[in-house]
């Protein structure tokens, strides 16, 4: 065991020995390496260092355009300006004057100057941006002038400019720099901190399509950096974004945008049969160019500070009571389940006892004996208060609600969609330790209570109604192309993303419904235009937790006879304040808007058409869009 | 003569604190934290980074978890390794599944504000686990069996760091193996089979690549490897070799059929996962694995960082441009200077004569820990320092190598020098080990 132990013993110094040996012959490789290269080739790569270094200069990549369906410009690159100056390059004894005159020939105070510029970055060799984002004819003074600025030079770079947008901001977004938390995620797709990313809208959701690939190219400098002229050594170019087109149509888009007008709320118009957004209006909204403008402070400070929030798309992130509008999944329930014979009438007397207390309906005076088809046009609450309660449970409702869609993300491409809120006894046990009771459940037949939606929720739901129990996705965008060649790269097709296996006898009897509202239900004598027939839902409600704040809807699509590829499904919605003012203004707003498709008008022409132009006093300023 | 540490142990234990090694470390560190200053300035003479200030926090915890470690018994990490070792396999497999990607892999986790690399730290509990197993095996050491359990046990951490994706961080695994098992007495024959297959298959995986790459032609040669006939046919004949060598030592019993069989086999299995390699790395990773033979081949991509570097470190001459006043480096000329390669910011500002400076203070580290092997009590203590001793030298040849052009972009940080928390604190708790052990050297 001893002389085992010292065998091993001798083996272990042998073997570290070994070991030590083969880090001494790699350290004498390492130093006879550096040898070579820093004593015998010194000269050769110190002369190297000095002039022949290069280094990586990046050329930013152009952003895709945006493009509406029919391809008017929504969104592209502008060319714009910098005057940037190296001071190492200005003789010192010539700064102040050309400092000087910078300021009178851009017409910047001589002090904002001063301060990009301090003295202790005299003898720095980075550039220095003076202004940016100016047009040619700012700066062609300098531009031609040029020995008078030494040291100055001039840098054309694209910023993104979206020509006309209006109320298109919330489709489209903007870009902006990239934070700090973005970053940290998308680091591996290829940002990087000068970054500009798509901070809503189209603009987000497809910014990798958009943004493209940066170039690089290789310059060669001396060894403290300065460009040495005519010694490019190579190029790897840019590669510009996807073109973008869009599903949206612009010219609708002004019709809903001036229809709307400055009422807080949203408008949407959508092809039933596809999904796809014809407009999307959410006022108020912003100009998005703002961000890209010098001296935008003030204006970017009132946009962040309206409490009617313009950056908030309330399209698809705002979320309301649907209000009467629910009747129409009221009614699909009522009949699908044949929960009443249809010729079944409730008597209205204006309110009716439940529970413990009286549910009113809208018409005080009440509408006497109606059946299913007069209660969904005449918008009676006490006919679904008493089906509700004498033959359903919150359980049926809640199920009808799902089988609408209701309460889940239609994932449209959009960034920030709401899913609203469908209403369950368990739920509201979670979320407000209270027991579900019968008032919960007739409140939620009219569509008031906990019941929240958003429009393109409500948009798909009714879409349902006119697909045979089929709603595709919502999108916005159309087609990618290649921003060089404009070849089409992708489509988007039509997709089914919630179906129902209702009898057809079921849509069609709401549809009739739906139609007769407009002809002699709580529409009627507003849809007045001769060009198609429209059908549709009105239906107003309180927002819940904000007493005076109301939410009024119309839902509606025309041609009413025509089959669903030929339709048009518009909603407007309008938060009206405490006074209720415009609350009646729903329907007017869709009625311009399909005068205006269906006529191919402008805002000015259809409103003429129409003779509403006693709505409108300032109808000229439209004259000429 | 195992577990001799007992209480006594502990007057006799200050005597033997071995001050050098102490200051040599200590002394790269600060060589270390001067050059991360250095290399945070930029070409306005403005210090642009806090980094400084990091590493020199670093360096203190390290420190404090250093003095920490010594006033431990070493002998108590022997029964700790087994947990340790779980707990390092169990916090692995939580990274890749939970980790964000950072930086294109998944080895950080996140506490607060602050980032931790837990692979740097599993290397040291590596080390712990396969000196306890090759001290309880110390009888049948040169056993096959042996030999591949602790390869085994390597293996684990190792594929799960290559999983985040670390091919250099895995690599020291392997380093430590072979360093540990050699030095604890296993079979020449294993490790020089092993050393073999790993340096072929290495081979072999890039070289379809070096011929597209490097030599710009077409080798015929290499058809045996790209045409799959011709690769199944050249498998096939080294199989064959093999078995016919097996059969002939079966009956004739000479050496030399033993021979055969040994390197056929080697090249047999070598070949499979050269070809399984070649498939499972990214083009863009063998690329930087063979782009120094001529980085000239991609001056503007893999290539770029070593033309770089070699620049730079050229033209540092004997004495160099004198501390902080290295021009390349300051002009974005080097990328990751603080990191991966500070050594290029050493070799241009203090020149052929500090480079020495730094490479004799590495061996000298790397003398002591090899003294304090030899005069460590049990094997256990032997085998830590020996562990040790390999993580440091593989971390400086290849981490210096590639500066300087010799060796593959790894993304392996220079031990005690670049900047990074995990690995500085780390190394400092390594080095500890070795001075506890010397410490406590004497059995009473």
């Amino acid at each position: 065991m001893e002389s085992n132990s010292q065998n091993s013993g001798r083996m272990f110094h042998n073997r570290l020995f070994v070991l030590l040996g083969v880090a001494g012959v790699i350290f004498l490789l390492i130093v006879v390496r550096l040898f070579v290269l820093q004593i015998v080739n010194q000269t050769q790569y110190s002369r190297r260092a000095v002039n022949l270094t290069f280094r990586e200069i990046r050329i930013p990549a152009l952003r895709g355009d945006i493009l509406d369906r029919n391809n008017t410009l929504l969104a592209a690159n502008r060319n714009s300006f910098s005057v940037k100056i190296i001071p190492a390059d200005v003789p010192p004894e010539q700064m102040e004057e050309v400092l000087a005159n910078l300021s009178y020939a851009l017409d910047i105070p001589p002090e904002t100057i001063r301060k990009k510029v301090p003295s202790s970055l005299y003898r720095s060799y980075s550039p220095i941006e003076i202004v940016s984002g100016v047009g040619l004819s700012d700066v062609m003074f300098v531009a031609e002038h040029g020995d008078l600025y030494p040291g100055v030079f001039l840098d054309n770079h694209a910023i993104r400019s979206y020509p006309g947008v209006g109320s298109l901001f919330h489709v489209i977004g903007y870009i902006n720099n990239i934070n700090q938390n973005e970053l940290r995620f998308l680091y591996n797709q290829g940002y990087r901190s000068y970054s500009q990313i798509g901070k809503s809208g189209v603009e987000k959701e497809y910014d990798m399509l958009l943004k493209g690939t940066d170039g690089k190219r290789f310059q060669s400098v001396d060894a403290r950096g300065r460009t040495i002229v005519g010694e490019q050594i190579a190029n790897i170019p840019p590669e510009t974004g996807k073109t973008l087109v869009l599903t949206v149509d612009r010219r609708i888009q002004r019709l809903c945008e001036h229809a709307l007008g400055e009422r807080t709320g949203s408008i949407i118009v959508m092809k039933p049969a596809t999904g796809e957004i014809l407009a999307m209006t959410s006022y108020p909204w912003i100009d998005p160019n703002v961000f890209y403008q010098n001296d935008n402070q003030s204006k970017l400070s009132d946009y962040y500070n309206d409490r009617k929030n313009p950056f908030f798309n309330r399209c698809v992130s705002a979320v309301y009571p649907p209000a009467s509008t629910f009747k129409a999944v009221m009614a699909a329930m009522i009949l699908e389940e044949g929960l009443v014979p249809e010729s079944y009438t409730v008597n209205c007397t204006g309110r009716v006892f439940i529970g413990d207390r009286y549910f009113h309906c809208e018409k005080r005076s009440g509408h006497g004996r109606l059946n299913l088809h007069s209660a969904v046009s005449e918008s009676c609450n006490v006919y679904f208060y008493t089906i509700a309660n004498e033959f359903s449970d919150i359980s049926m409702i809640a199920e009808y609600a799902g089988l609408f869609a209701l309460g889940e993300k239609s994932f449209i491409d959009l960034p920030e969609e709401a899913s609203g809120t469908l209403p369950t006894p368990e739920w509201k046990l979670r979320q407000y330790s209270r027991r579900w009771i019968g008032g919960d459940t007739v409140n939620m037949a009219i569509g008031q209570g906990y019941l929240t939606v958003t429009p393109l929720q409500m948009a798909n739901a009714y879409a349902m109604i006119l697909n045979d129990g089929k709603i595709y996705k919502p999108h916005v965008l159309k087609a990618v192309r290649d921003s060089e060649s404009g070849r089409i790269i992708s489509e988007t097709e039509p997709e089914v993303i919630h179906s129902v296996d209702f009898s057809p006898d079921t849509f069609r009897k709401i549809r009739s419904a739906l139609r007769e509202t407009c002809v002699s239900g709580t529409a009627k004598n507003v849809l007045t235009t001769k060009l198609v027939k429209v059908a549709g839902k009105t239906g107003t409600g309180q927002i819940a937790g904000v007493s005076d704040n109301y939410a009024s809807w119309f839902i509606s699509y025309a041609p009413y006879d025509a089959p669903p590829e030929e339709q048009v499904l518009v909603v407007v919605l309008i938060e009206p304040q405490a006074d209720k003012e415009y609350q009646w203004w729903t329907p007017f707003a869709a009625n311009i808007i399909y005068q205006g498709i269906f006529g191919n008008q402008n805002f000015y022409e259809a409103v003429t058409a129409l003779r509403w132009q006693w709505l409108f006093p300032d109808l000229e300023k439209y004259k000429d869009e | 003569m195992n577990n001799g540490g007992g209480f006594g142990s502990h007057q006799k234990s200050l005597f033997g604190f071995d001050f050098i090694l102490a200051l040599m470390v200590l002394a790269l560190c600060t060589i270390g934290i001067l050059f991360i200053y250095s290399s945070g300035i930029n070409s306005d003479n403005f210090q642009s980074s806090s980094e400084y200030i990091k590493q020199t926090v670093f360096c203190i915890i390290g420190i404090i978890a250093s003095v920490a470690v010594l006033f431990i018994d070493y002998s108590r990490f022997r029964n700790l390794a087994v947990p340790l070792y779980i707990l390092s396999v169990i916090t692995l497999v939580f990274l890749l599944i939970f980790s964000p990607l950072i930086n294109g892999s998944k080895s950080w986790i996140g506490i607060g504000g602050f980032g931790i690399q837990p692979s740097e730290f599993v290397k040291i509990t590596a080390i712990l686990i396969l000196a306890r197993f090759i001290e309880s095996r110390q009888k049948e050491i040169s056993a096959l069996k042996v030999f591949a359990q602790a390869f085994l046990l390597m293996l684990l951490p190792a594929a799960l760091v290559l999983m985040q994706p670390d091919l250099g961080t895995a690599s020291v695994y392997f380093i430590i193996f072979i360093a540990m098992i050699y030095a604890g007495g296993g079979s020449p024959r294993y490790v020089v089979f092993t050393l073999i297959v790993v340096l072929l298959t290495l081979i072999i995986t890039v070289l379809p690549h070096w011929e597209v790459l490097i030599a710009q032609r077409r080798v015929p040669l290499l058809e045996l490897i790209n045409n799959g006939v011709y690769f199944a046919s050249f498998l096939s004949f080294w199989f064959l070799i093999m078995i016919l060598s097996v059969i002939g030592y079966v009956i004739y019993k000479k050496p030399v059929f033993n021979k055969i069989a040994f390197f056929s086999a080697a090249v047999f299995i070598s070949l499979i996962l050269g070809k399984i390699g070649g498939s499972v790395l990214k083009d863009y990773q063998i690329k930087r694995l063979i782009v120094f033979l001529d980085p000239r081949v991609d001056p503007y991509g893999s290539g770029y960082h070593i033309l770089q570097s070699l620049t730079v470190i050229g033209s540092g001459g004997l004495t160099g441009k004198g501390f902080m006043n290295g021009t390349l480096g300051k002009y974005d000329f080097l990328p990751q200077r603080s990191t991966d390669f500070i050594f290029s910011t050493i070799a241009e500002e203090w020149g052929f004569a500090g480079c020495l400076i730094v490479l004799l203070l590495f061996f000298g580290i790397l003398t002591k820990i090899a003294l304090a092997a030899r005069e460590a009590k049990d094997i256990f203590g032997r085998m830590v320092c020996i562990g040790v001793f390999a993580v440091i030298f593989y971390h400086l040849m290849i981490n210096i190598g590639m500066t300087i052009g010799i060796m593959p972009i790894t993304g392996i940080p220079l031990i005690f020098v670049s900047y990074g928390g995990s690995s500085l604190i780390a190394s400092l708790i390594s080095v500890a080990l070795v001075l506890n052990i010397r410490m406590r050297r004497f059995s009473i």
